[in-house]
């Protein structure tokens, strides 16, 4: 194994400490240098892995269950990915967001940035602990960036609900090594039983994860902290940060936990995540805000992550399949075109001077290439074809239909209808009537085009899927399609 | 009882006390206060798990030994005092130092709040 | 003899548990909330009690320097500054039934979980121990803080420069300078401070020198010289002036950047991550746990200082900028909502 997973944690974690450290003149310089670098890391990594299959990655030579193991395989490298593919484009938008005076952002987010990428390699249950932390506190300092009275508040309400989270997650880290001994994933997951502390740990484990990932009813601090902070800010939290604790639980159900019997549970879930895309779909339709909309969906939208997992547990494997790419291209395609249209929120509150949804007649004349982002985005969170939206959708409720578990299907194509709805009210206030009475013209290009870029990557996946599928399989769990190892 | 189970039972009335006083009290920095006396707890629990009185030996781990081609785990080599696993307490100091960044960004934000809103409470309002 | 012994050291374990809990509850149920600061403190002392008696006292160091010192410390400072505006408001009783029910069945869900455990548990003590030896370590923690697990201390320093990131924001130098704890200097407090700081120093050094064959070590190291510069800033004592701009953010990122760097040749030697430039990481090990407590004693009371509210530009009355908007707000302040 090369050493490329320790760089891609090495380098935004030493590009934050240069960028803090240089003058303020070249921060944004250095920044965009170890992104840059972090980027490519993360791409060769990926090649390596889809070449040559799983790997560990035994921290300073020493491998579990004394040392810290990295796990390299198909879904972490999913949610790398993500990460990378994410994050650079965010950076970009934010060179123009951010004045040159305030460099308070780059160091935070290239932390953020290797938090997430230490996260979704870690195989260690505390070592996961800590990255959650990292991802957290990096995460709420962001949001206080906003100039915004109310982001305050929004930040404080986060800290404290993620804290909440983590000592949660804390406890179950603890009563599993009160039950086995030990810390590393991959010796829990060859564990052929698993005794009753260790169902109650899963429980501790997977409500500290819920309480990070907003998952209904833990949602009550996301829709005003996303809202409220600055537009990079908000891509990177609804994008990336709630991913990765959501992305964390999918591990730990699947690839860690599976000796348990887990189908009721699973069952439980769903309902949770049933519950958060109806409410949040509604309380989407009822946002006066564009940002505020943005991250109700959001809300709605973590919970088809979470409606999925009955159909991943303990159901015949050519279902499990099926609803496992669902959730990884769910995952993907919803981080993208989140981001994509938290951004393209920035260029119109930028534009506009305000966010109120009701006074953005005619924003199809005056931005037309955001508004033509927006409408990219809307065709992935509805699931229209050929978006990658739409191949994560048709795999759920296939899976949904071949496993007969028909309600967590309908509920799907019933989110799908409502996303539809208040993606329709927006783009139909947006669309011109008439003689157009805006004048075309001063739309900040530059910070449309990442925007425009990450949406076209969102539907970009659904058009070229197999290779994507192919490295999702690295090493998962059950071996189906000709995964490969 | 043996010392485990006392300072078992009293982690998790720690526990469940700091929650309940964080699920019901407004004040941030009450709130504060009761998310670190659930931290002690979960500390609390992790030592106790470590925590093995002098004379009984640790059981060997039915773990293949760590790096294969180093020292193998022998217990009969392991001084006498050495019952205690000294893992749990390594994490512990981990996350102490956590806890405190947490608390101390918690604490900031909370003095910010009251600066700014002159309340030392959230706003009950949601978006 | 011995069953007497036995006896005596049971019903110590009980008094200290039965102690820590009802300070808990004291603390947390309190009317008054300077008094419940207060409380903490003593709570965290306990703690550190109970870390002697379970033979953890590497972390009753950490938990009395940090837990009860530190956390203390900020906690009574805003307790001090936040008081509780108005009365309290009246508890309504269906939450407090529900939340109550909560944490009463997840209580006894854990209590029955865990006491069905078998003790005492295997965990990784064998493992680590058996490793010792090839390290030039004694102290298992160490060992297992600075080597097995030097990869969760690393990203812990990370979670500290976040947190320093997020409360004093990019330029830590110009934002200590605006927090005023006092603006009087207290001559009594001050001397004293003047004086410990000295000795703080040494004890610092010997902590850290000496965990790497006995309890104590970086972070223990760092956080006892950290209470001592709390005290100074408590005494209204400035951070020297040499320490500005790009020497405090060094200062702040010595204990996470040192380890970065001196893996950099190992990663391009194509060696893993962390792995020492030498053979026996006994001989960096000192190096890096000077190069820790340094950060953490700057950023531990930098996070201290920096909890404070800015204040307004130079020159502005320090104590009439801050205790205004409490003046204001104190009057102004809407009734408890669910008040009267």
């Amino acid at each position: 194994m090369s050493n490329l997973p320790a760089w891609v944690i090495w380098l935004p974690l030493a590009g934050a400490a240069a960028c803090w450290l240089v003058p303020a003149l070249l921060t944004r310089f250095t920044a965009m240098a170890a992104a840059a670098l972090t980027l490519s890391a993360t791409l060769s990594l990926a090649l390596q892995v889809w070449h040559r299959g799983p790997a560990a990655y035994p921290i300073a030579g020493y491998s579990a269950p004394l040392g810290i193991e990295l796990m390299v395989d198909g879904l972490a490298l999913w949610m790398l990915l993500l990460s990378g593919v994410t994050n650079a484009l965010i950076g970009i938008y934010a060179v123009l967001w951010f004045p040159a005076g305030r460099p308070g952002f780059w160091p935070l987010w290239l932390l953020l940035w290797g938090g997430l990428n230490a996260l979704a390699l870690s195989a260690d249950l505390f070592n996961l602990y800590v990255t959650l932390e990292i991802v957290s506190l990096c995460a709420v300092a962001l949001v206080t960036l906003s100039e915004e009275r109310i982001a305050l508040t929004a930040a404080t309400r986060y800290l404290l609900a993620a804290m909440l989270g983590s000592l949660t997650y804390l406890l179950g880290v603890a009563l599993v090594y009160g039950e086995h001994g030990v810390l590393a994933l991959t010796a829990l997951s060859r564990l052929e039983q698993m005794g009753p502390a260790s169902s109650v740990a899963l429980v501790l484990l997977t409500i500290g994860l819920l309480l990070k990932t907003a998952v209904f009813p833990f949602h009550f601090w996301l829709p005003l902290a996303h809202a409220s902070a600055p537009a990079p800010v908000s891509a990177l939290l609804s994008a990336l940060v709630v991913k990765a604790s959501f992305y964390l639980l999918i591990r730990l159900w699947l690839f860690v936990f599976g000796a348990l019997p887990l189908m009721a549970a699973a069952q439980v879930l769903g309902a949770l995540g049933a519950a958060a895309v109806l409410y949040g779909s509604v309380q989407a339709l009822r946002q006066e805000r564009l940002k505020l909309l943005v991250a109700y969906s959001t809300v709605a939208q973590l919970g088809y992550l979470v409606l999925a997992m009955p159909l991943v547990i303990g159901t015949a494997p050519d279902v499990r399949a099926l609803a496992y790419q669902g959730v990884a291209y769910h995952m993907m395609s919803h981080g993208l075109v989140k981001a994509a249209l938290f951004l393209a929120a920035g260029v119109v509150a930028r534009s506009y001077g305000h966010d109120r949804v009701a006074e953005l007649k005619g924003m199809a004349t005056r931005l037309p290439v955001t508004t033509f982002v927006i409408a990219l985005a809307a065709a992935s969170l509805i699931g229209l074809p050929p978006s990658g939206g739409f191949v994560a959708k048709w795999w759920l409720v296939s899976a949904a239909l071949q496993g007969g578990q028909l309600g967590w299907g309908l509920t799907l194509l019933l989110g799908g209808l409502l996303s539809a709805l208040y993606m329709f009210r927006l783009l139909a206030i947006g669309m011109p009537r008439g003689r157009p009475h805006e004048e075309p013209g001063n739309e900040p290009l530059a910070l449309a085009l990442p925007a425009f870029t990450l949406a076209l990557a969102a539907v970009a996946i659904g058009l070229r899927s197999v290779e994507l599928i192919e490295l999702l399989h690295v090493g998962a769990p059950f071996d189906l399609f000709g995964g490969r190892r | 009882m043996t010392a485990q189970a006392i300072y078992l039972t009293a982690a998790l009335l720690l526990f469940s006390l700091g929650l309940t006083a964080l699920l019901l009290t407004h004040h941030l920095i009450r709130k504060v206060l009761a998310l670190n006396v659930m931290a002690s707890a979960v500390f609390l629990l992790l030592v106790v798990i470590g925590y093995r009185p002098a004379q009984q030996p640790p059981t060997e781990p039915p773990l293949e030994p760590a790096r294969s081609s180093a020292v193998t785990v022998d217990s009969a080599s392991l001084p006498p005092k050495d019952g205690t696993d000294p893992v749990p307490h390594a994490l512990v100091l981990t996350g102490i130092v956590v806890s405190f960044s947490a608390s101390a960004l918690a604490v900031a934000l909370s003095r910010r709040v009251h600066a700014v809103t002159g309340e030392a409470r959230l706003p009950e309002e949601q978006a | 003899m011995n069953a007497i012994a036995a006896v005596l050291e049971q019903l110590f374990d009980a008094l200290l548990a039965l102690t820590l809990v009802l300070l808990a509850a004291r603390l947390l149920f309190n009317r008054d909330l300077f008094a419940s600061a207060v409380l903490f403190v003593a709570f965290g002392l306990t703690t550190a009690l109970v870390w002697v008696r379970l033979a953890a006292p590497d972390v009753a160091l950490a938990e009395a320097a940090v837990g009860a010192g530190l956390t203390g410390a900020l906690i009574l400072r805003a307790a001090g500054q936040m008081s509780e505006g108005g009365r309290p408001v009246p508890p309504r009783p269906l939450p407090v039934a529900a939340v109550v029910v909560l944490a009463g069945a997840l209580c006894l869900t854990l209590l029955h979980t865990l006491s069905a455990l078998p003790w005492p548990r295997s965990g990784l003590a064998a493992a680590v121990s058996g490793q010792l030896g090839t390290l030039g370590l004694e102290q298992p923690v160490t060992a297992v803080l600075l080597v097995f697990r030097g990869y969760d201390t690393w990203l812990e320093l990370a979670v500290l420069l976040a947190t320093i990131l997020a409360v004093l924001g990019a330029s830590p130098a110009a934002d200590l300078a605006a927090r005023r704890i006092r603006t009087e200097p207290d001559l009594l407090l001050a001397t004293l401070a003047r004086l410990l700081l000295p000795v703080a120093v040494i004890v610092a050094g010997y902590m850290v020198w000496r965990g790497t064959g006995a309890p104590g070590g970086a972070f223990q190291g760092g956080a006892v010289l950290a209470a001592a510069v709390v005290l100074g800033y408590l005494a209204g004592l400035r951070p020297s002036k040499a320490l500005r701009g790009w020497r405090v953010r060094l200062l702040a990122l010595l204990g996470f950047a040192l380890p970065l760097l001196l893996t950099l040749p190992a990663l391009l030697g194509g060696r893993p991550l962390f792995s020492y430039p030498s053979d026996a990481p006994g001989n960096w090990i000192p190096v890096i746990e000077m190069a820790i407590a340094a950060s953490v004693a700057f950023t531990l009371s930098a996070l201290f200082a920096g909890a404070e509210p800015a204040a307004e530009p130079d020159d502005v009355p320090i104590e009439a900028s801050r205790s205004a908007p409490d003046e204001e707000a104190r009057p102004e302040s809407p009734p408890p909502e669910r008040g009267s």
